[in-house]
């Protein structure tokens, strides 16, 4: 998943996490960081692509906000991942929750 | 306001101090070299995102004792320097901060400052810290180095940081839980 990719940059994770404090300027964020100007564009040309953060324009300057797609995008992937592991662990309980089976009834199965 | 420092989630420790204002000053502790050097270490900080965290560590000159450093400590007075990295930096409430990268470690530091009055609310938040062991450790440290920042801020003399550290690490050996 491109998200992913996206975040497994600690500086573009810190630019989110910025952003996710208010928007900023692309001036604003550079000057923010220890980064080249050129790297910063860079990076946040790769969490436009993932859509986490979104540019409009306002007269000369490009202001940068979180974009709520990309965060909807994570809270998804989340919630299935949750659910998988939620349905499985509930699966396992009834499993075990079952009367002892015990070995000489079981057909061995040959390899 | 409870001076221990609280397990809020795994890994993550948080201490709280009411400190003197107003806020700037409080701040110039955190940030500059010389004020931090007086309660915690000196040492230069890049203070932009992604910028470089130094400290020299030098506790047993920290409070103008001269002790000796306990056997179990002996390796700070060799390893005196530990970097870090900037997270976030919104002068002058928040600074975040790796810790202890060039010891591979993944921990990460937290300070929030919040105006109460005339004086100013420091919340400290420890996150990823690995093992119980270090958890205490941790633990008896900030606690130790708080409390001579509050003294330096109060202008009163600190006592000695190793002798109050390891009382303080035994507290916290009897706090932090076994998992």
């Amino acid at each position: 998943m491109e998200i992913f990719h996206a975040l497994a940059d600690p500086t573009r994770r810190r630019i989110v996490e910025l952003l996710g404090r208010g928007e900023h300027t692309a001036g604003a964020i550079g000057e923010k960081f220890a980064v080249s100007a050129p790297a910063i564009s860079q990076h946040l040309k790769v969490l436009r692509e993932a859509q986490l953060v979104r540019v409009r324009a306002q007269g000369q300057h490009r202001i940068y906000s979180i974009d709520p797609a990309g965060l909807a995008e994570l809270d998804a992937w989340l919630q299935r991942t949750r659910s998988f592991w939620a349905k499985s662990l509930d699966a396992l309980e009834r499993e075990l929750a079952k009367p002892a089976v015990t070995p000489k009834n079981k057909t061995r199965r040959k390899r | 306001m409870n001076a221990y420092g609280v397990i809020v989630g795994p890994g993550t420790v948080r201490f709280e101090r009411l400190l003197p204002g107003p806020i700037e000053r409080v701040w110039s502790y955190l940030t500059d070299s010389e004020k931090r050097g007086t309660w915690l270490a000196k040492g230069n900080m890049d203070l932009r995102i992604d910028g470089n965290v130094e400290f020299e560590f030098c506790n047993s000159q920290l409070t103008g004792h001269d002790e000796t450093t306990p056997a179990k400590f002996a390796h700070v007075d060799t390893e005196k320097r530990m970097t870090g990295r900037v997270v976030a930096c919104e002068p002058p409430r928040l600074l975040t901060y790796t810790w202890g990268e060039n010891f591979g470690e993944n921990s990460e530091v937290t300070f929030e400052l919040a105006p109460r009055g005339d004086k100013v609310l420091l919340t400290l938040t420890h996150r990823r810290l690995g093992t119980r062991d270090t958890m205490v450790m941790v633990g008896g440290g900030w606690h130790t180095h708080l409390d001579i920042l509050a003294d330096r801020l109060e202008q009163r003399k600190p006592p000695a940081f190793w002798a109050t550290y390891l009382e303080r690490e035994a507290e916290y050996e009897k706090r932090v839980p076994t998992t």
